[in-house]
């Protein structure tokens, strides 16, 4: 049985199902959007309602816009001969902020986990390779999942399915901080900075 | 190294605790449930980050506290170290050595080394093959971070893999999916099985010699790694390669049972004495002894890989023991070791010459 009254225990129900929100932070969220003006309340829904709405996944490249294509895949500025794979939208910002990377970008909206019921065919995998065929003038797939033993299952299933279609296949590296000293490295980060070492 | 007081607030049954404790030999003497094995425990939590007996942090709190301290100022080679860790409610730790907090917060930094001994550790000949996994990866664990990551990966890569397998069964994803997990499980496996290999070498030597002198006997002790992986004639290098090639034979059978077949998850060691399997045909004296003598080795090959005596726990084995094994453990730690042993009976002691201060009456 509820203590509380209809709409707010479905209101607590429905927060409760956020991630990282349990029964008591959902409460609590419950509790503060009452006594919040009216007026705010609405805007939250109307947020919650709008980007519902309006923001959508892209066409090309299955990032989050509020376009068919996103900005990055409309932009002529970039180089359309390499593509970089990753798991999430997130990890296009974090790729961006380096202003290291130029090419496209293809987001899987997620990793193979059999845990979690995710097969290569729940992943937008089958849409790369659409991708790849119709167009032409793509050199190299840059492999940017997560170095987990989930991000790193899926990178090997892009390879096999990649390479044979001729085009460059890497893997960003992964290993020591930038600014860091040798001598505090863990041994495992510093084992996998000797192994993708490169000649000079 | 040798622990010189250890300090408690809020562990367990102790709102606040304070103990001197001496170098070589010290008893913790006290009725049962008195709280002496949670003096040994908040010493193996120091080092490991983690209880011996519970995996919920927050049992180690006692009831109706936020948080719990453990303090302990450790003498290591030339250096003095006053180790601090802080348990809380939610289950998150923290470490400081000397002031300092360790930026892992998991608690690998281990600001002290200890080889802990417990009536379970009796059974190590006599148990499943787990229990002998168990011991071996303990030992290997406290050697640097390489092993528990390895360990860690492998089990994780295990239990997706066994899940894709019960899905390619019953049709829900197809099977050579199977292969991108194990271009990982073998890299970790194989890496597994060397450690271990190359530690159960180390060990029987001295398991050998600590049979022999707790049996009183020269029986030929020996030990041997029964795993899948390693084969005559295939070089540590080429390991992942005929792992590989096994994976590839199984895997019709994998799939029927929805399990993964080859690994060093299955993993097993050999006990003998006089070429007879202690693990099935060992009397339940022999049995001790040999577990007796397994321990014995730990401590050994931990002295010399980590270049300083360990400080060794024996949590309620002395009165486990007769008195024949009980002089031969004593006799055969060494004198730099610190050991630290409860107990409930005062009997044996009677028979020993203790100095009075190297014993600590609880409860």
């Amino acid at each position: 049985m509820s203590y509380y009254a209809g709409p707010v225990a479905s209101l607590i129900e429905e927060l409760s199902k956020l991630p990282g929100v349990g029964p008591k932070t959902a409460q609590r969220l419950a509790f503060y959007i009452l006594k919040a003006s009216p007026d705010d309340a609405k805007k939250l829904a109307r947020a919650i309602d709008e980007v519902k709405d309006k923001i959508r996944f892209c066409d090309e490249c299955f990032n989050v816009t509020d376009a068919v294509i996103c900005e990055l895949c409309k932009d002529p500025g970039r180089d359309q001969a390499v593509i970089c794979v990753v798991e999430e939208p997130r990890d296009i910002v974090a790729l961006e902020k380096t202003g290291e990377f130029k090419g496209l970008y293809h987001v899987l909206q997620g990793a193979i986990s059999p845990i979690d019921g995710i097969g290569p065919d729940d992943i937008r995998v089958k849409e790369l390779l659409k991708r790849l065929g119709e167009k032409k003038d793509v050199r190299e797939i840059v492999v940017a999942t997560n170095p987990n033993i989930e991000g790193e299952a899926t990178a090997m299933y892009l390879a096999r399915l990649i390479k044979p279609l001729g085009i460059k296949v890497t893997r960003i590296a992964s290993g020591l901080p930038v600014g860091g000293d040798l001598e505090y490295a863990d041994e495992i980060t510093l084992g996998r900075a000797l192994e993708g070492r490169r000649e000079m | 190294m040798y622990v010189k007081e250890l300090q408690l607030v809020n562990y367990r049954n102790y709102s606040n605790f304070s103990v001197t404790i001496h170098e070589g030999l010290n008893f913790i003497i006290g009725r049962n449930a008195a709280g002496k094995t949670n003096l040994l425990e908040a010493l193996y939590f120091l080092e490991n980050g983690k209880s011996h007996k519970t995996s919920t942090a927050r049992e180690l709190i006692k009831w109706d506290e936020e948080f719990a301290i453990v303090k302990s100022t450790v003498q290591r080679l030339e250096r003095e170290l006053l180790i601090e860790a802080s348990i809380f409610k939610d289950g998150s730790k923290q470490l400081k050595v000397n002031g300092v907090a360790s930026k892992k917060e998991q608690m690998k930094a281990r600001p002290i080394i200890t080889v802990i001994f417990t009536p379970d550790h009796l059974r190590i000949v006599k148990e499943m093959p787990e229990t002998r996994r168990a011991y071996l990866d303990e030992i290997l664990e406290k050697t640097g971070p390489g092993y528990s990551y390895w360990r860690q990966q492998y089990s994780k890569i295990l239990k997706q893999r066994n899940m894709l397998l019960k899905k390619v069964f019953v049709g829900r994803m197809k099977a050579d999916v199977i292969d991108y997990w194990d271009k990982q499980l073998v890299g970790a496996g194989s890496r597994i099985t060397i450690a271990r290999r190359d530690i159960i070498y180390k060990l029987e030597e001295r398991a050998d010699r600590a049979y022999k002198n707790i049996t009183e006997s020269d029986v030929n002790f020996s030990l041997i790694y029964e795993n899948q992986l390693l084969k005559e004639g295939i070089k540590d290098g080429e390991t992942e390669e005929h792992y590989l090639s096994l994976l590839k034979e199984k895997r019709k059978a994998e799939i029927e049972r929805g399990q993964t077949l080859v690994g060093p998850h299955r993993d097993d060691v050999g006990i003998f004495a006089a070429g007879i399997d202690l693990r099935t045909f060992g009397s339940q004296g022999e049995q001790r002894s040999a577990s007796l003598a397994l321990k014995m080795a730990e401590l050994s090959i931990i002295t010399e890989l980590t270049r300083d005596y360990p400080v060794l726990l024996l949590d309620d084995v002395m009165s486990e023991l007769d008195r024949a094994r009980r002089e031969a453990l004593l006799k055969y730690i060494n004198d730099g070791v610190q050991v630290i042993v409860t107990s409930t009976n005062v009997e044996y002691l009677k028979e020993m010459d203790i100095d009075a201060s190297n014993i600590i009456k609880i409860g």
